[in-house]
């Protein structure tokens, strides 16, 4: 539930799914930054 | 990366400003790790809203180095689209913000290309590589400049 919640100054809005992503990207007209990490945060 | 780089002020606002951000633990997506040829984390691609690549990161970076890098990243995003005006500003902001730094470097190789497509004139690419050569005479992308007859 972490990854969902809203961006504060030092943190990120994590997505969970590139899905999402792709689509805030379309709606917003930004890049999507995908982080490949080694562990389940 | 999470302990100390996406932590950092500095890179929670310039992700949230300027990306869609995901993350996706390579042992629960295994497809897409194949799919972006992840061999390796840290690794971190910028993609389009189609999920074409634009760039890539691979090892960790300290929080500043990583803001230099997300800010060139956004350049080829925008230079790739053919948004050449904001691309060669995104460019610039990267040479004069992180000056020294291999992002800086490769940002002034781009600014030679994206003038050039802007406006088809050639002299963009030997002011920017100039720069490009006196201000980073180290880099490897001053080598990448160095094309015979240009």
């Amino acid at each position: 539930m972490e990854d969902s919640m809203p961006a504060t100054a030092d943190r990120i809005a994590w997505l969970a799914n590139l899905d999402e992503g792709l689509a805030s990207a379309a709606r917003d007209g930004q890049p999507v930054l995908i982080d490949f990490s080694a562990a389940p945060t | 990366m999470d302990t100390v780089t996406y932590p950092d002020p500095r890179v929670a606002e310039f992700i949230a400003h300027h990306f869609a951000p995901v993350k996706l633990p390579v042992r629960d997506h295994r497809d897409l790790v194949d799919e972006y040829l992840v061999s390796w984390t840290p690794n971190i691609v910028i993609a389009d809203d189609t999920g074409r690549v634009h760039y890539r990161v691979e090892g960790y970076l300290p929080p500043a180095e990583f803001v230099a890098r997300l800010s060139l990243a956004a350049g080829k995003w925008l230079y790739n689209r053919g948004q050449y005006v904001p691309a060669a500003e995104r460019f610039e902001e990267v040479a004069r913000r992180h000056r020294g730094t291999d992002a800086a470097a490769e940002a002034l190789y781009w600014l030679g290309p994206v003038g050039y497509k802007h406006s088809k004139d050639p002299a963009h690419l030997k002011t920017a590589w100039k720069r490009l050569a006196e201000e980073c005479p180290q880099s490897e992308w001053t080598v990448r400049s160095r094309v015979p007859d240009v």
